[in-house]
């Protein structure tokens, strides 16, 4: 969502920002995490996620 | 190419309302899957997960696609740009994994949806606790989006910075020659 009342020409610090480190650190673990739960178990499937109670529902039910 | 201030305007508005829009839709999905997990009523949960899927279809897709293009429309479209500030990358880059992982998850809801439309299925079996997880997820991701839109905080990139330069060079050079100092302090 850009806001054109605020000039984006102003921004022109040098170094990256230390807020960019850090984000940019936690989204590409998070990215790389997702992409290791999809790719060693497969596609989402309902049962993936515990129920409160500690059962889980049938994900091989299809 | 830059848009002109009511184009802008308009297509910030589009921006606006189909983002705003996406969190509230979450925010239903979040309503509904709570009403799935707690729900008496047999019928009140079953239905919950049949109409989850073209509900999704229908409301949570295509608004995680009018999010996303005129996202990168407002950044085509403005001098923010698409790759010259690293708040606007990062956004792009939670819009486009939210929606890649939603389009994933629209299996979920399908399988989901069959088994509550299985009469054998019992009650255990069609609740399922995973779409109240990732649509607490979505929003959480859909927030930070928000908020780095909101914030905008401070950090040009490489490229963002040599495109200043050349800005400032095509502005100084239609500047009369006696004005051509001031514009790049």
């Amino acid at each position: 969502m850009a806001d054109p009342l605020r000039d984006a020409e102003q921004q022109t610090d040098e170094r990256t920002p230390l807020w960019v480190k850090v984000f940019g650190g936690i989204l590409l673990a998070a990215i790389l995490l997702v992409l290791i739960l999809l790719f060693v178990r497969g596609p989402h499937r309902p049962g993936g996620h515990r129920l409160s109670g500690g059962h889980t529902s049938p994900g091989g039910h299809r | 190419m830059i848009m002109s201030p009511r184009v802008r305007k308009l297509a910030l508005t589009a921006h606006v309302t189909s983002s705003v829009g996406w969190i509230g839709a979450v925010l239903a999905f979040l309503g509904m899957s709570i009403v799935g997990l707690t729900s008496p009523d047999e019928q009140t949960v079953r239905g919950v997960y049949l109409v989850m899927e073209p509900t999704a279809w229908a409301v949570l897709v295509p608004l995680a696609f009018a999010s996303l293009v005129t996202g990168i429309v407002q950044g085509l479209g403005t001098t923010w740009g698409l790759f010259r500030h690293y708040w606007v990358i990062f956004k792009l880059i939670l819009t486009v994994f939210a929606t890649a992982i939603l389009l994933v998850y629209m299996e979920t809801f399908r399988i989901m949806a069959r088994i509550a439309a299985d009469p054998a299925a019992d009650l255990a079996s069609v609740r399922n606790a995973s779409p109240r997880f990732h649509a607490l997820l979505a929003l959480f991701v859909l927030l930070v989006t928000t908020l780095l839109a909101i914030y905008k905080p401070r950090g040009v990139t490489a490229y963002g910075r040599r495109k200043q330069l050349e800005q400032r060079k095509r502005t100084n050079a239609m500047l009369p020659r006696a004005l051509r100092g001031y514009n790049s302090e």
